[in-house]
């Protein structure tokens, strides 16, 4: 359903990613783990399709369409979600007002009528439950004044209300504390699904714990230098990167 | 000095109408209109000479040429809905159009024209007819030409419930034409009341319209001033308006300004009294070669009085808006609190604002501010939104939205709230059609 080939992208004529390839099946759950600046969020904004990320060689294909030629909401239509590493606040745009904005241009993109308000409002309400969210955060402006865990679970919230194929999850377990991991780590395995991709770039073990993938990628240096099971993630924690930023070099 | 050529060209038609002015055989009317032209004769029309109008220019007016008085008395005009349920003033090509107003007696108010009232409201009109002065040559302008106008009186403690709606529109002839009506907004002690002043154009053809609007607001006092500037395109557009606000007294003042080939919008407001309060806010939608000019003049001449200013816009095309505020806090007025803020979003590469906050002031332990930013949209909040499946017109069209909301949530839900969105939505759908064209 994801299909990259040898992607090189540069911003601001830097070039950052130097030859990635990845591919990944429905329903699977792929982590990339690496060192800062390796370029995961490079990766994370060239899929989907951040201005100022220039693709200068290879390909990357989705459900067998060629993502570089569509716009970013169109990306989103055709079911893809980034959840991003740092959300972005939109003063006086509510959440609520955003969240049934989006779902209703994703359900227009797709030909499918209009949610009435209550049946959105519904909708929701079972989302921001499990999520352990207010109405209180749903009345704020996006993200404005959030707390470093508001906003992740905001980004999974999304992801539950827009109901993506294919999710990427920067860092979504950055900044957590305990409970809100488990609260995260419990929501996004509640998503999984054999319709459901997820790219899952983290740090860190504690969310693989929740959702266990099929797939481990060392990304070092703009490329994937090493690929396993769940086990190279643990062995990652425990040595760190430095052999395979070795074989990056 | 020379003046413009406009302004000589004012003064040769008032040589010619004088006589024809409405309730010119009214003596002290008649004086007062001679003292006017007088001061008005000493300087013309401002120049960019002139330090408050050193960013707006009125110099398309040489270009208008005003030997020509159309009259225009019953010309048919498309007029918008009552923006609320109350009584409704409408004004065509300057001439008061009983035949489209609506004229209710509500108890504690009395809202009529002010041809109407120069007669039999003279011991309450005439004072405050001249309290507007001539001191500034649009005033002066307006003085001299004194035709028409509204008259808003509200008795003591009486709180009017529906907003008093006053329509000026003008149906655009083939010459140009000159509208100077002259207001009076009087508020008694604790009472409360609203206008809404709408301003249309029908036609791109040229129009100076020169307002000027005398507001007293008494002890206690709650008057909601809200004005709608939606000119024809062709069209001059200056409304000037001066509040005096009594102890305890609120004016709260909104405009929008979105018609006009050059327009400015001037409140001077006087906190004369103890613990008054003014609030002025507006929003502005400039596109073309548009001027949109909102400038502001509040002294603080009392103890603990505070004002509230807000002023927000989108420009597009080579738009160019003007904000000039000036806060003066005089000698003994402790305790003030002064606030102005201007923010405007550049949506385009030409568009632009020319932001001019003053504080001066004179007196101790005051609190005073002012900030000015203007900008593009937001990058990181456009690709966020378009991440979500927003396509990019549609999200730069929340982003205006949310950014001007902040002045329209001060008027939520008053009668004009929707319109106002309603607006907002139609200048970004316009905005952007020009945009990709
Ligand atoms: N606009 C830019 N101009 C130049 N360099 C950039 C720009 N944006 C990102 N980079 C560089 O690209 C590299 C990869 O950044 P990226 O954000 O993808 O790293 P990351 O793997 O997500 O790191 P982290 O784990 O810290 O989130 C970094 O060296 C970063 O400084
Ligand atoms: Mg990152």
């Amino acid at each position: 359903m994801l299909e990259i080939k040898n992607l090189h992208a540069s911003v601001d004529g830097k070039t950052i990613l130097k030859g990635l390839d990845l591919a990944m099946g429905p329903g699977e759950v792929h982590a990339i783990m690496g060192p800062n600046g390796s370029g995961k969020s490079t990766l994370s904004y060239v899929i989907a399709g951040r201005d100022g990320y220039e693709v200068t060689e290879g390909s990357i294909l989705f459900n067998g369409r060629d993502l570089m030629e569509m716009e970013p909401d169109e990306r989103a239509g055709e079911g893809l979600f980034l959840a991003f590493q740092y959300p972005v606040e939109i003063p006086g745009v509510s959440t609520m007002n955003f969240l049934k904005t989006s779902l209703n241009a994703i359900r227009a993109y797709r030909g499918e009528d209009e949610l009435d308000a209550m049946d959105f409002l519904k909708f929701v309400r079972e989302q921001t439950a499990t999520l352990n969210i207010t109405d209180e955060l749903l009345k704020r402006a996006v993200n404005v004044g959030f707390s470093g865990g508001e906003k992740k679970r905001n980004e999974v919230l999304q992801m539950a209300v827009l109901r993506p194929s294919l999710a990427v999850l920067d860092e979504t377990d950055s900044g957590l504390d305990v409970d809100a991991l488990k609260i995260v780590g419990e929501g996004v395995t509640s998503l999984r699904s054999p319709e459901r991709s997820m790219l899952v770039i983290t740090h860190y073990q504690r969310l693989l714990d929740y959702v266990v993938p099929d797939r481990v990628h060392v990304l070092a240096d703009g490329k994937i230098v090493a690929s396993g099971d769940a086990g190279l993630a643990r062995e990652l924690e425990e040595k760190g990167y430095a052999e395979f930023s070795k074989a990056a070099a | 000095m020379s003046i413009t050529s406009a302004s000589r060209a004012m003064l040769d038609r008032y040589e010619a109408v004088r006589e024809t002015l409405p309730g010119q055989r009214i003596e002290w009317l008649a004086d007062l209109r001679e003292a006017a032209v007088q001061s008005f004769g000493k300087t013309g029309l401002p120049t960019p000479k002139v330090e408050e109008w050193k960013y707006t220019n009125l110099r398309a007016l040489d270009g208008f040429d005003f030997s020509e008085t159309p009259g225009n008395a019953d010309a048919a005009v498309d007029l918008p809905d009552a923006v609320g349920a109350g009584p409704r003033l409408v004004f065509v090509d300057g001439v008061f159009r009983d035949d489209l107003s609506q004229l209710r007696d509500f108890d504690g108010v009395r809202f009529t024209p002010l041809a109407d009232r120069l007669e039999s409201g003279a011991d309450l009109i005439q004072p405050r007819l001249g309290d507007l002065g001539n001191d500034q040559p649009l005033l002066a302008l307006n003085g001299a030409f004194l035709e028409d106008g509204y008259v808003v009186e509200v008795a003591e403690k009486a709180e009017i419930a529906a907003p008093l709606e006053v329509v000026f529109a003008d149906t655009g002839g083939d010459a140009p034409t000159v509208r100077q009506p002259r207001n009076m907004i009087i508020a008694g002690a604790g009472s409360r009341v609203q206008v809404i002043e709408t301003h249309l154009g029908a036609a791109p053809s040229q129009q100076f319209f020169n307002g000027a609007t005398m507001v007293t607001v008494a002890e206690g006092a709650t008057v909601e001033h809200r004005r709608v500037q939606r000119q024809g395109a062709g069209s001059v557009h200056v409304n000037t308006v001066r509040a005096r606000i009594d102890s305890g007294g609120i004016y709260d003042s909104f405009v929008l300004q979105q018609g006009a080939a050059v327009a400015r919008d001037e409140v001077q407001v006087g906190l004369t009294a103890g613990e008054s309060v003014a609030r002025l806010n507006g929003v502005y939608l400039g596109d073309g070669s548009q001027v949109l000019d909102n400038t502001t003049v509040v002294r603080h001449a009392t103890k603990n009085s505070i004002s509230e200013q807000l002023y927000k816009g989108a420009l597009t095309g080579s738009a160019r808006a003007v904000f000039q505020g000036n806060i003066r806090v005089e000698a003994g007025a402790d305790g003030t609190d002064g606030r102005m803020t201007n923010k405007t979003l550049l949506l385009s590469d030409k568009a632009e604002i020319d932001t001019k906050p003053q504080l001066e002031i004179f007196a101790d332990d005051v609190k005073c501010s002012h900030g000015a930013t203007a900008g593009e949209l937001d990058d990181d909040a456009l690709f966020y939104l378009r991440a979500r499946g927003i396509p990019e017109a549609q999200a730069r069209g929340m982003l205006v939205e949310a950014f001007l909301g902040e002045v329209i949530d001060g008027v939520e839900e008053e009668p004009i709230e929707p319109l106002l969105r309603d607006a907002v939505g139609n200048w970004l759908a316009h905005a952007q059609e020009t945009d990709e064209g």
